[in-house]
């Protein structure tokens, strides 16, 4: 079992039985890097250089809750984003979330932020709780962050 | 023996995809729509750009009016992984004819308090026929 099963099953089982921390954040480590290159990033990024190049952004502008491509039932996962994440432990526990840029216009922050709860699982048929509520199978965030330089190469 | 497997191949499909779509979503007006990803209070205002969905007022948009030339629209502001702070209402108005940014996440007037909504709507010349239509009372 490699770094990534571990984690999304570690979480996964805390989501489950309402166990370890209800909000974690993991900040330019393994397990955010997992994300660098998952679909809805990269088209966060593109659009990210796309209005820049389009001078409806400066470089030190960012984008805030990118939602994609729209996918089934309004999330951006669905089933293009399951076979694009292929056999990604981390992206397939996550599914669909919305990605944040912001800039120092030098580097770009990325951060991506899932609530992990029954109504989502359920493909938002049913309830979520908050672990206050019932630890089992309670409301469990995340936060990921990654950082990488701005590729001035794209900008014209 | 063949319905264990069938069985234990869709727990473990159910667990593998995560939130796959979202928990709402809803088409309002001129490319804006109301989503939320992953539970209720993820509830925000977004514009469809092209291929690509863009949040315009995030997260808790809990009420919601519009017309041809604006939406309106009121939050309680949410700072990620907290719930909303519902002692504090924010208004926006999003011009659709009018932009006042270019960027269509930008293209907003807000946060406004309730005194200072009243006064930019009358300058605006918004009708008063435009009013809050669209409540989630789950998340007022």
């Amino acid at each position: 079992m490699n770094f990534d099963q571990a984690t999304a099953g570690s979480l996964t089982m805390d989501w489950a039985f309402g166990t370890g921390l209800e909000n974690r954040t993991f900040n330019n480590d393994k397990t955010a890097d997992a994300f660098r290159d998952a679909r809805v990033v990269n088209q966060a990024r593109d659009y990210w250089y796309k209005e820049v190049n389009a001078g409806r952004k400066g470089v030190n502008d960012g984008v805030t809750n990118f939602l994609g491509q729209k996918a089934w039932t309004g999330g951006n996962f669905g089933f293009k984003g399951f076979f694009s994440a292929g056999l990604d432990p981390m992206e397939q526990f996550v599914g669909s979330f919305t990605p944040e840029i912001s800039s120092d216009s030098k580097n770009l922050t990325f951060k991506i932020r899932n609530t992990t709860s029954f109504k989502s699982l359920m493909y938002g048929i049913g309830p979520d709780w908050s672990r206050s509520t019932l630890r089992l199978g309670g409301n469990m965030g995340q936060t990921y962050i990654f950082t990488e330089p701005i590729n001035f190469n794209r900008i014209k | 023996m063949k319905r264990t497997i069938s069985y234990i191949f869709f727990l473990a499909l159910l667990v593998l995809q995560g939130c796959v779509g979202g928990v709402y979503f809803e088409k309002i007006v001129n490319g804006y729509f109301l989503s939320a990803i992953d539970v209720k209070t993820d509830m925000l205002l977004g514009y469809q750009d092209g291929d690509f969905g863009v949040g315009v007022v995030g997260s808790t948009v809990f009420a919601v009016g519009y017309n041809d030339e604006y939406i309106i629209v009121k939050q309680h502001p949410r700072k990620f992984p907290n719930p909303p702070d519902k002692s504090i209402t924010n208004y926006f108005i999003v011009p659709i004819k009018d932009k006042v940014h270019a960027s269509p996440d930008e293209n907003k007037i807000g946060p406004l308090t309730k005194e200072e909504f009243v006064i930019k709507r009358k300058e605006l010349g918004i009708s008063d026929s435009l009013t809050f239509t669209k409540v989630f009372s789950e998340l007022e």
